[in-house]
C-alpha cells in the first residue's frame, strides 16, 4: 500500500494541518463500533470537523483539542478490523498513519472484545511507529463480568496501556500521559519459523515488517515478484501464508486476553434478550416498519416548525429592506436574491440536522446494522445490500443526507450506485409541487396520482440501482457484517456529529446555492432591448422542446428553471410566472420584531405539540391553479409532474454528489436524470388519451 | 432447514442424523437454528476470507447460530464474543464440525 502524501489527506485533516501548528497528531484506530468518536467528543468538546477523506467516500472526524497545555490534533480514521483492506474504511487507515511520521497511534481497544481487537494491535506493533494503547467500554465488560489488568497488558504489550474510566466525567488525563509516553512496540507475535525466514529474506524491500508479511500473504495492491516466489515456495510445502499469519497473531492475541482477563461471573449480554425480538422474524419486520415510519414523522414534525421560522424571519428582512430608501433594482436584489439565497440555504439546516441526528442515532445505537439485518433479504431480491434501505428512506425526506447516508454501505460502487439511484425517490421538498398540480388537475383522484408519483420515483430508483449496477465495474462485496452490541450513544455526541455535518455541508453548498439564486435573480431582473426579461427570452426558447411533453407555454418551462435550486421553487416560479410576483410590503421595526416574536413562540409551540400528535398539513392557497388550467392540458399537467419528480436534483443534491464521488459523477447525475425525466414524462403525455 | 437436507450435506450419511457419534462435517449454512459447532476451514474468495477472519471467523472457532432474517435472509451469529450477520451463500464457503452432544443440548436451548 502506497503512503498518500500528506497533501492528500481529508479536507479536514488538512486544514488543522494547514494553521501552521506544529500540534501534536493523534491517530485514533480501532475496530468500528469501539467508540473513538464518542472519545473525539469527549475529549474535543464540540470543536468537531467532519469532512470526507480526499478523494473518498470516506468520512473522517477530527478535532483540535488542548489537552494539559498542549495543542492536539485528533483524527478520528474510520473502524478497521484489519489493516489490510476489506472496505474503503480500511483502505484509508494504513496511508494516513504512514503520512504522518510523527504522528502517534493510539489504539483503542475494545475491552468486550478483547481477543479480537489484540489482533488489530498487533498489527499495527509492525509498523514500527510510536503507539498507545486505549481500553474502552470497560464498564460493558464489567457488566458482563470480564475484568482486564491493564498493566499485565502493558508489560506484554511494552507499550502504554491506560483503561479509560468514564472520560466525559473525567476528561482524558491518562491517555495525554499514555500518548506523551508511547513507544515503538518489540515485535510481539510469534510466526512459524518459515514465514519469519521468508520475510527477513522480503525486508530489505518492504517498509515494514507489516508490510513484509502482508506482501507474502499477498494483501497488498501491488504483488512484488521476490514475495510472490516466497510465497509459492511456503505453499508448494503446504503451508498458506495468508491463514498462518492470521492465525498466528490470532493464537497471540488470545494467549494475551486469556493473561489479562479475569471472569468474574457469566453473565448473558442483555442486548441478546433485545435482539431475540427485534431480530424476531415476524416481530422484526413490523418494528422497523412502526420504527421508520416514526423516524419519518419525528424529523419533519421536529423541523417544519423551523423551517417556517426561518420564512417569517426572511419575509421580515426583506419587509424592512423595503421600508430603507433605496432605487429599487437594489432593494429587488437585498430581498430577491440574497436574502432569499441565504434563507433557501439555512432552510436546509433543520431539515439535515433531524435527519443527521438520526442517522447519528442510529449509528452509534447499533441499530443501524439491524436494520440492515432485517432488510437484507427484501432488498436483495431487488439487488441491493440491506444497508441500502437506510439511505432509500432518508430520501423521502431529503436527498443530501441519503447520499451521505451511502457510506453505510460496504464498497465504493455500491454507494456510487445508490446514491445515483436515490433522487428518483420524491423527497419532501418535491410533495407541495406535486399537491398542488395533482389538485388543480385532477382534484377526484389526487391522492390516487401522487401515491402513483410516489410509487413512480421508486420504481425508477431501483431501475436506476439495477442499470448502474450493470455500468458500474463491481468490486466484491460481503454480507457478513458484525452486530455491534446496542448502546445508547450520548447526546453531546449525536447532536455534536449532527451539527459538524450540517455545518460542514452548508460551508460546501452554501455557496453554489447562493450562486444559483443569484442567478436566478439575474435572469428574472435583466431586461432585454425589447421589453423582455432575459428569463422570458430563455424559457421561451427552451419552451419548443417541451412542447412533446404536452408543456408548450414558456411560463410552464420557466418555472422548472428556479427549481434547480430547490425543488419547491418550482411552485414559487409558477406563481411568479402566471400570477405575477407580489411587491414586498416595507415593514417597520418594532412590528418587524412582534412578528419576529410571534414565530419564535409558534415554533416553538408545534416542535411541543409535533411530539404527540400529527399536526395538519397547510393548505396552500393562490389563485394559481385557475390560472395553471388555462395553459396546461391535463395530460401536460401529468407530464410537468412526473418531469418535476425527477429532473435534475437540485443544487444542494449536486453538490453532496460531488462531495462523495467528484464532478463527473455529479454532472452524469444531472443528465440521467433529466433524460430520464424528459422520457417518462413523454410517455405519459403520449399515453394520456 | 429440513433435516433431510442436512444429512445430504453433511459428509456422513447415518440415519437418523448423528447417531453414529461420528465428526460431522457439513457447510455452516446448513446447521439448524441453535446449533454450536467448530469451524474447520474458511473457503472462498480473498475478500471474504480476510473478512471472516478478521471477525473472527477463523479455523479452530466456536460459533452458534441464534437466527435468520426474514426472506431467506442473513443467519445470525455469535462467534466468541462477537456477534454477525452473514449471508446465506457465505455461509456455504465456512466449513464446520459438531458433536452431536453439543449440538443435540443446544438445539433444545
Amino acid at each position: 500500500m502506497l503512503p498518500k502524501r500528506p497533501s492528500d489527506l481529508g479536507g479536514a485533516a488538512s486544514a488543522a494541518r494547514g494553521r501552521g501548528t506544529s500540534a501534536a497528531r493523534w491517530y485514533l484506530v480501532g475496530t468500528p463500533n469501539v467508540g473513538k468518536t464518542s472519545l473525539i467528543n469527549a475529549v474535543a468538546g464540540s470543536r468537531l470537523e467532519v469532512g470526507n477523506w480526499a478523494g473518498t467516500t470516506v468520512e473522517v472526524t477530527t478535532a483540535t483539542a488542548s489537552l494539559d497545555g498542549d495543542e492536539i490534533v485528533l483524527v478520528d480514521l474510520p473502524g478497521a478490523y484489519t489493516l489490510a483492506s476489506t472496505s474503503p474504511e480500511e483502505d484509508v487507515v494504513l496511508p494516513a498513519i504512514a503520512a504522518d511520521p510523527h504522528g502517534v497511534i493510539v489504539n483503542l481497544v475494545d475491552a468486550t472484545h478483547l481477543a479480537r481487537d489484540l489482533t488489530l494491535t498487533l498489527e499495527l506493533a509492525e509498523l514500527g511507529r510510536p503507539m498507545c494503547v486505549a481500553l474502552n467500554l470497560v464498564e460493558h465488560a464489567m457488566a458482563s463480568g470480564i475484568a482486564i489488568d491493564d498493566a499485565a497488558l502493558e508489560s506484554r504489550l511494552g507499550v502504554p496501556v491506560v483503561t479509560l474510566r468514564d472520560h466525559r466525567r473525567h476528561g482524558a488525563g491518562s491517555l495525554v500521559e499514555a500518548a506523551r509516553e508511547a513507544r515503538v512496540p518489540e515485535p510481539i507475535t510469534i510466526y512459524p519459523e518459515r514465514i519469519t525466514s521468508a520475510c527477513i529474506g522480503l525486508a530489505p524491500s518492504s517498509l515494514t515488517r507489516w508490510h513484509a508479511l502482508a506482501a507474502l500473504a499477498d494483501e497488498l495492491p501491488v504483488d512484488e515478484p521476490a514475495a510472490r516466489t516466497a510465497r509459492e515456495a511456503l505453499i508448494a510445502d503446504g503451508i498458506d501464508p495468508f491463514l498462518a499469519i492470521a492465525e498466528a497473531r490470532h493464537v497471540t492475541a488470545h494467549g494475551l486476553a486469556t493473561v489479562a482477563t479475569e471472569r468474574l461471573h457469566d453473565r448473558a449480554d442483555p442486548g441478546e434478550r433485545v435482539d431475540r425480538w427485534l431480530l424476531h422474524p415476524l416481530v422484526g419486520p413490523l418494528a422497523l416498519v412502526i420504527g421508520l415510519a416514526l423516524t419519518f414523522h419525528l424529523t419533519f414534525a421536529l423541523s417544519d416548525p423551523w423551517v417556517g421560522l426561518l420564512g417569517t424571519i426572511q419575509a421580515v428582512l426583506s419587509g424592512w429592506v423595503a421600508a430603507l430608501p433605496l432605487p429599487g433594482l437594489v432593494t429587488s436584489f437585498l430581498s430577491g436574491a440574497l436574502i432569499d439565497g441565504v434563507g433557501t440555504v439555512v432552510a436546509f439546516a433543520p431539515v439535515l440536522f433531524a435527519l443527521y441526528a438520526i442517522l447519528g442515532f442510529l449509528e452509534n445505537a447499533g441499530i443501524l446494522a439491524r436494520v440492515a439485518f432485517l432488510a437484507d433479504g427484501l432488498m436483495k431480491a431487488l439487488g441491493l445490500p440491506g444497508r441500502a434501505v437506510l439511505p432509500m428512506v432518508l430520501a423521502l425526506g431529503c436527498t443530501v443526507p441519503a447520499v451521505q447516508a451511502t457510506r453505510g454501505l460496504e464498497q465504493r460502487s455500491d454507494r456510487l450506485r445508490v446514491a445515483l439511484a436515490l433522487p428518483s425517490i420524491p423527497c419532501s421538498a418535491r410533495l407541495p409541487v406535486l399537491v398542488l398540480l395533482a389538485a388543480a388537475f385532477v382534484p377526484t383522484h389526487a391522492a390516487w396520482v401522487v401515491t402513483g408519483l410516489y410509487l413512480l420515483g421508486f420504481a425508477v430508483s431501483l431501475a436506476s440501482s439495477l442499470l448502474f449496477r450493470r455500468l458500474l465495474p463491481a468490486t466484491p462485496s460481503t454480507g457478513t457484517m458484525e452486530l455491534p452490541s446496542y448502546r445508547w450513544p450520548p447526546a453531546r455526541l449525536v447532536l455534536g456529529l449532527a451539527w459538524a455535518r450540517t455545518r460542514s455541508f452548508l460551508k460546501s453548498a452554501g455557496g453554489p446555492i447562493l450562486v444559483a439564486m443569484v442567478l436566478v435573480w439575474a435572469l428574472l431582473n435583466v431586461q432585454l432591448p425589447g421589453g423582455t426579461s432575459l428569463f422570458e427570452t430563455v424559457a421561451r426558447f427552451l419552451a419548443p422542446a417541451f412542447a412533446p411533453l404536452g408543456m408548450n407555454d414558456w411560463r410552464i418551462v420557466g418555472a422548472l428553471i428556479p427549481g434547480a435550486v430547490a425543488k419547491e421553487v418550482v411552485l414559487g416560479g409558477l406563481a411568479l410566472t402566471l400570477v405575477g410576483g407580489t411587491a414586498v410590503e416595507p415593514l417597520a421595526w418594532v412590528e418587524g420584531l412582534r412578528t419576529l416574536g410571534s414565530g419564535v413562540w409558534i415554533a416553538t409551540r408545534d416542535t411541543l405539540t409535533a411530539l404527540w400528535g400529527f399536526g395538519g398539513g397547510e393548505a396552500i392557497d393562490t389563485g394559481l391553479s385557475a390560472r395553471l388550467a388555462g395553459v396546461l392540458s391535463t395530460g401536460g399537467a401529468l407530464a410537468l409532474m412526473v418531469f418535476t419528480l425527477l429532473y435534475m436534483p437540485c443544487v444542494a443534491t449536486l453538490t453532496a454528489l460531488r462531495q462523495a464521488f467528484g464532478t463527473r459523477w455529479m454532472l452524469l447525475s444531472a443528465a440521467y436524470q433529466t433524460a430520464v425525466a424528459y422520457l417518462l414524462a413523454w410517455g405519459v403525455f403520449a399515453l394520456w388519451p | 432447514m429440513n433435516p433431510d437436507a442436512r444429512a445430504t450435506d453433511c459428509r456422513c450419511s447415518c440415519v437418523p442424523p448423528g447417531t453414529c457419534g461420528c465428526r460431522r462435517v457439513c457447510p455452516l449454512s446448513a446447521l439448524e437454528l441453535g446449533c454450536c459447532a467448530r469451524v474447520v476451514d474458511v473457503r472462498g474468495a480473498r475478500h471474504l476470507r480476510r473478512r471472516l477472519l478478521a471477525l473472527g471467523v477463523r479455523p479452530s472457532a466456536e460459533l452458534r447460530i441464534v437466527g435468520r432474517a426474514p426472506q431467506r435472509g442473513p443467519l445470525e451469529l455469535r462467534v466468541g464474543t462477537v456477534h454477525l450477520m452473514m449471508r446465506e451463500h457465505e455461509a456455504q464457503e465456512v466449513i464446520v464440525e459438531f458433536a452431536q452432544a453439543e449440538h443435540a443440548a443446544q438445539a433444545t436451548v
